[in-house]
């Protein structure tokens, strides 16, 4: 045969099957139908180069020649043919097999795109024999598994495995399978909805047939939008060719003919404003999907359920309910309702697809004949209530879906019981949508809509009656708890428990309502938390959030309000701990400035306290040590010491910090705690500083400001190493203290330096000749080696260039100079304290920075000078005689000079004496404490090799390290004093000459 | 110079008993000007050489460290030389130090390199502020037979870095004091070398100045001392370290018994860390506290109650 033929032969066989195809065979190749062949040119031609092939081999060999098309629709059909015969003797594990190799086919078919199963240009949409087929396995399954639940059938083993797999498989596959729009699951659902069985029914086939070809038309235009309720005008598509445009006004007119015919005998169907004929009219056929378009034929007490509501086909069953018990509501005011909630919903869907990353439509659709329902009706709130916990419990939680539908009810029902239902289920939802949101936290919006829920929960529950029964809850609840306590035996419990039950059984809003607000409220917070944390701090959006906070403060303030008032004060205090937490970084001043830009914004008041934080901390502080736990009065506590802090009550923090030993058990606590109590002890640093209290500063601040992670312990950003695991970077991301709050890094590192580099300079210049020069800010000298190690000096640029210039100075000396540079820096100069007249902050750090200087000046002239007039050392220093001399005393008590005045002329007249022998002696000293040491490292290590039994380290312990604190305060003591270096001490004395001593301790 | 018999030739290859280090006055003088010429925080250093004799060790030349293709040319030359008037074997090396410190793992490289190349390698030091307060600048010291069997045995494992492994140790049972071993010296000089010498006696060396003889001062005392400080520091860190080190294998050895489910009784031990630093560390610290001793005046009253216990 000639090849040409061949290819010739092939298409117009091809056609010919076209052309006699029925229903048993609607799959098309490509290449077969005319209008598909345009669109597919490039694989038709492939084919003929196979044909070509082919062909000439076939010439040699005289083989029957079949396309790769023919060979796969082979394929398809032996596989539909095991799998019918599989089915009829249920043979599963075959099934099992069949079905994946089905999916196999379709998997390849949609890859390769050849167009056997899916069709082109509609993709993803089953042919209806293949659909019939999953439908069939689908109900040989469900059936045979009521028969073996009946008792009836008895599969074996493996059989009845296999099938149990079949189910899950199939369960999973379909929704996942197809266009997001179009799962095959949804496609078999529409399929069941109006079923069409070859066997059956023959007109219903035909049909069928008739509107899979219609489908054919539609498809390949790529139209797959197909919402029945949308009442869309037909939009002219240029992409449809003429001829099927022709087709398709014969079909039409055929159609008003049989149409015509039937509405003449059921004319029931034209309620709800148009037929069911102008309906389906109403619609292009191009948006109708099949399955639509084969409605029109359905009988109209067999159409699905959402399309008899709307044309009102059971308006008598519709109607019974509606007379029930309803209060009577009129239908507009109803359909105002309905609005609003629409509206609502609107506005919720808006928010939400903001944030969602994809709405999930497919689950939408499908239920989305909740606004047919009437809400009106108690059961049906119940109902639905019921149905949508259930979902979420189950993981089947869509938020488009509930939200939508709920914020719909909540909108229709009246009854004020009803309502807090719904609001409360409502804020679950929320709150569950959150967490599955895209960015992990709730955005604007939805959080705006939270609070409104939340604020109208709140005014929902000012109800009297409402009232009264969480009051007669709480009370029988106190009453139940009281029994329990009084009974006290195990016997009894079973009876409290049964009483608890009954209590819940009656209760179930009441139960739920109080321990949901104050939950509601931690949710709320921490979302906007996590908001904080997740917003950049300079855009705009922060500070919208900001504002925010006004709110949700107001709120705390209703919450706690109505939660006192019913009595329950634990609750009420987790709301006040939520509050201090907003509360206690803020100072006085900013409620000041606020009030005096107070604008007459309603909306969003700000919440001031009226300038009085103290005291709406005070009692926030004494609600919680009442009634909250442990851990919210440690938080609460160092709340307080913070605010104390930064309003420059250093004493008081500080006194409430060691009146609570918090330092003591703060290692056991949570590390949000532990972070908190950091803040605090870093505000109460600073605080002592704009006291001018230096050392305490120094002392305070020493902890905090030397650790190399001081971003992590004061929660205020993260240091990225590469060995940290990306979960202990995650956990500490979540532990972020929004922007707000940051306690400024650059501030806190000026003052700790200042602090140190007062107590440096002069301890530097007393220790210039020892050997052992003892640093007391690592920090600090880290600092000035830094700018040593430098070849040039600049300007200064910034704050720590500034220190540094000052601290040379101040090396000198100069403290004039040394002054200056300080109040250079800008966060100095920017600090509240540091502008006001009534804070003698500026003059105390003149006055340390001229005694620092001072100190200085001596311990170096010590070696110089024979003596100092004291006349000129106050010019010098400009500082009055009489304080000169105090701190001249302090410098000899603590053997930093060894002087002493002459009144008569008002010399300071320094004794000189040998510094070698002492240097021998400080040297010894050092080296007896390295030597125990060393003798302790030793026996721990032997120790620890022996197995703990040589020396009993463990047990020696407490009472060496007891005896060593002593011997080390001695020394502490006499070098203060300066009476001379201390011996040996006992304990070393005795370590090295009994060493057997320690043995029989 | 020295007569080489054929008993001490055998001698040059096996390690024997040394009796003493006989060393000659040019030799010494040549040293000394070399290790106060040099610089001082380097300090100077160079090679002896010489002769081993029955159980003496003759150091008949010293000559400064030059790098190795001079050194290389000079011993050429030397031995190209008709007469042959000096020893070009070498016996060791000298080094200038400064209060004794000269325990480190330099010194133990080079002297475990020389031993390899003549098995009764010493190492002099000269000691600069001991001399220059009238204290014995001279010591001798060589590697201690076992220290050499220690050291041989992990030779194989670690090529560069030098290796004391606890397993080793207690095999050659030895201790911080074994590791180096003292050998006396002696100056040989002849009658007319004797006069030569106090002829060129020069007032800035005060070591062989009697006139010039000084007494232990509180500041050689506080240097010491400073000294002492630093060593015992950089000891108690090495102890830390050890102790670390202990700690985490012993972790790692109770996974492992948990692991296995057994428990056993055996006492944990450290068989791979290094020791080189703590015995090298010791021996400094021991050295240092040695010269106190010698030059502060000995605690009576501690040594009697120490004897008591």
């Amino acid at each position: 045969m000639n090849k040409w033929f061949a290819s010739a032969r092939d298409l117009s066989d091809s056609e010919s099957e076209d052309s006699s195809e029925d229903e048993k065979k609607p799959v098309l190749t490509p290449a077969q139908t005319a209008a598909a062949a345009k669109k597919t040119a490039v694989p038709a031609r492939r084919n003929y180069m196979k044909n070509f092939e082919e062909s000439s081999e076939s010439e040699e060999e005289n083989r029957v020649v079949k396309t790769k098309e023919d060979k796969q629709q082979e394929v398809l059909n032996t596989m539909i043919k095991d799998i019918n015969n599989h089915l009829r003797i249920n043979d599963f594990s075959q099934l099992m097999t069949d079905f994946d190799k089905f999916c196999e086919e379709m998997e390849k078919d949609e890859e390769q795109q050849r167009g056997i199963i899916f069709q082109k240009g509609k993709e993803c949409i089953l042919p209806l024999n293949l659909l019939r087929l999953l439908v069939k396995i689908e109900n040989a399954i469900t059936e045979t598994q009521q028969q073996v639940k009946d008792k009836k059938l008895n599969l074996n083993k493996t059989n009845s495995v296999q099938m149990n797999k079949l189910k899950q498989k199939m369960k999973k596959y379909l929704p996942v399978k197809g266009p997001a729009s179009n799962t095959l699951e949804q496609q078999i659902a529409k399929f069941r909805e109006n079923p069409v069985w070859s066997e059956d029914e023959r007109k219903a086939a035909k049909a069928a047939q008739k509107t899979q070809e219609e489908a054919k038309a539609a498809t390949k235009k790529e139209d797959t939008t197909k919402v029945p309720a949308k009442k869309t005008t037909k939009d002219s598509d240029e992409s449809e060719s003429e001829e099927e445009e022709e087709e398709e006004s014969e079909y039409d007119e055929e159609e008003e003919e049989e149409e015509a015919s039937e509405s003449s005998s059921e004319e029931e169907g034209t309620t709800g404003g148009m037929t069911l004929k102008e309906f389906f009219k109403s619609i292009p056929r191009e948006q109708m999907t099949p399955a639509q378009r084969r409605l029109k034929w359905v009988k109209k007490d067999r159409l699905p359920q959402h399309l008899q509501d709307k044309f009102g086909i059971k308006k008598t069953v519709e109607k019974v309910p509606e007379n029930k018990k309803e209060p009577k509501i009129t239908a507009s005011q109803k359909d105002k309702d309905k609005e609003v909630g629409d509206k609502q919903v609107d506005k919720l869907q808006n928010a939400l697809a903001t944030n969602t990353k994809e709405a999930k439509e497919t689950i939408l659709n499908l239920k989305t004949d909740y606004n047919q329902i009437d809400f009106s009706k108690g059961d049906n709130v119940v109902k639905k209530i019921k149905e949508l916990q259930d979902e979420r419990m189950r993981g089947k939680f869509d938020p488009k879906y509930h939200l939508s539908v709920l914020t719909f009810m909540l909108q229709q029902v009246k009854d004020a019981k009803q309502k807090v239902d719904i609001t409360l289920n409502l804020l679950n939802s929320l709150f569950d949508s959150a967490k599955i949101s895209s960015q992990g936290y709730m955005g604007r919006e939805i959080w705006l809509i939270t609070f409104d829920h939340l604020t109208n929960l709140i005014k929902l529950l000012d109800n009297e009656q409402l009232r009264q029964s969480l009051r007669n809850f709480l009370a029988r609840e106190t009453k139940v708890a009281v029994a329990e306590k009084v009974e006290d035996s195990e016997s009894e419990e079973a009876d409290a428990d049964e009483k608890q039950i009954e209590l819940a059984g009656s209760a179930e809003i009441e139960k739920s309502i109080m321990p949901s607000i104050a939950n509601f409220m931690e949710k709320l917070d921490y979302e906007l938390l996590k908001a904080y944390q997740n917003t950049p701090h300079n855009k705009i959006e922060y500070l919208q959030r900001l504002r925010d906070e006004n709110k949700f403060l107001h709120l705390c303030d209703q919450v706690q309000s109505f939660l006192i008032e019913l009595g329950d004060r634990n609750k009420a205090s987790r709301v006040a701990i939520l509050k201090l937490d907003h509360l206690h970084f803020k100072n006085d001043s900013i409620y000041d400035k606020i009030s005096a830009n107070q604008s007459s914004n309603e909306e969003n008041k700000p919440y001031t306290l009226n300038g009085n934080s103290q005291q709406a901390i005070d009692e926030l502080v004494q609600l919680i040590n009442q009634n909250g736990t442990n851990r919210m009065k440690i938080r609460a506590a160092l709340y307080t010491i913070y605010h104390h802090s930064i309003h420059n009550r250093f004493h008081q923090a500080k006194d409430l910090l060691l009146k609570t030993h918090i330092g003591d058990i703060i290692n056991g606590q949570d590390i949000g705690t532990q972070i908190i109590y950091n803040r605090a002890i870093t505000q109460i640093g600073m605080s002592a500083f704009r006291n001018g209290l230096i050392e305490e500063s120094h002392d305070i601040l020493v902890d905090i400001c030397q650790t190399a992670k001081l971003r992590e312990v004061l929660a205020q950003g993260i240091s990225r190493s590469p060995d940290k695991p990306v979960e202990f970077e995650k956990e500490e991301l979540k532990r972020q203290v929004p922007f707000h709050m940051h306690i400024n890094l650059h501030q806190l590192d000026c003052i700790y330096m200042i602090t140190a580099m007062l107590l440096e300079i002069p301890n530097i210049a007393e220790n210039q000749y020892s050997v052992n020069k003892k640093v007391i800010s690592k920090n600090f000298k880290k600092l000035i080696d830094q700018y040593d190690a430098k070849a040039f000096y600049l300007a200064a640029e910034n704050y720590r260039d500034n220190l540094v210039f000052a601290a040379k100075q101040l090396n000198k000396s100069n403290w004039k100079a040394a002054i200056d540079h300080i109040f250079c820096i800008k966060l100095i100069q920017k600090m509240p304290e540091f502008t006001s007249s009534t804070s003698s902050f500026k003059d105390t750090l003149v006055y340390k920075f001229k005694e620092a200087a001072l100190k200085a000046f001596l311990c170096r002239g010590a070696r110089n000078y024979h003596s100092f007039g004291l006349e000129s050392l106050s010019n010098q220093f400009d500082i009055p005689v009489p304080k000169l001399r105090q701190v001249i005393c302090k410098m000899v008590v603590r053997n930093k000079i060894q002087a002493h005045f002459d009144n008569e002329h008002k010399l300071l007249i320094l004794d000189t004496s040998s510094n070698e022998v002492k240097e021998l002696q400080q040297l010894s000293s050092q080296y007896v404490d390295k030597l125990e040491v060393m003798v302790e490292n030793n026996e721990r290590l032997i120790d620890m090799i022996g197995g703990g039994g040589l020396y009993n380290y463990k047990e020696r312990t407490a009472f060496e390290i007891s005896a060593i604190n002593a011997t080390k305060r001695q020394k502490q003591i006499m070098k203060m004093t300066g009476s001379g270096m201390p011996n040996v001490s006992q304990q070393t004395q005795s370590i090295i000459s009994n060493p057997t001593q320690r043995q029989q301790r | 110079m020295a007569e080489i018999t054929g008993e001490s030739a055998s001698a040059q290859l096996n390690r024997v008993h040394l009796h003493r280090v006989m060393i000659d006055t040019p030799a010494l003088l040549n040293m000394v000007k070399h290790c106060r010429d040099a610089d001082w925080r380097q300090g100077g250093q160079g090679n002896l050489m010489g002769v081993l004799k029955d159980d003496t060790l003759m150091i008949t030349q010293t000559m400064p460290e030059v790098n190795k293709s001079q050194m290389e040319e000079l011993t050429a030359a030397m031995e190209n030389e008709s007469q042959k008037l000096m020893d070009t074997n070498k016996v060791g090396f000298y080094l200038s130090a400064h209060m004794g410190l000269t325990f480190n793992t330099d010194t133990l490289n080079n002297l475990y390199k020389c031993y390899k190349q003549f098995k009764n390698s010493v190492f002099l030091i000269y000691d600069i502020s001991k001399a220059n307060y009238g204290m014995n600048p001279l010591h001798c010291y060589r590697l201690s037979g076992k220290a050499i069997e220690t050291l041989e045995k992990n030779a194989n494992t670690t090529i560069d870095k030098m290796n004391l492994v606890q397993d080793k140790i207690r095999q050659s049972q030895l201790t911080i004091q074994e590791l180096f071993e003292e050998v006396p010296i002696r100056i040989h000089r002849s009658h007319l070398l004797q006069a030569f010498l106090f002829d060129h006696i020069q007032p800035h060396m005060p070591a062989f100045n009697t006139n010039l003889f000084k007494l232990a001062t509180p500041q050689y005392l506080c240097n010491h001392v400073y000294q002492l400080n630093e060593a015992t520091e950089e000891l108690v860190f090495e102890q830390q370290r050890l102790e670390q080190q202990q700690r985490q294998m012993m972790k790692q050895q109770k996974r492992i018994i948990q692991k296995q489910g057994g428990v056993s009784n055996a006492p944990i031990e450290d068989v791979i860390t290094n020791k080189l630093d703590l015995f090298l560390l010791s021996r400094q610290v021991d050295e240092l506290c040695n010269q106190i001793n010698d030059c502060g005046i000995p605690d009576k009253e501690m040594e009697s109650k120490l004897q008591k216990a």
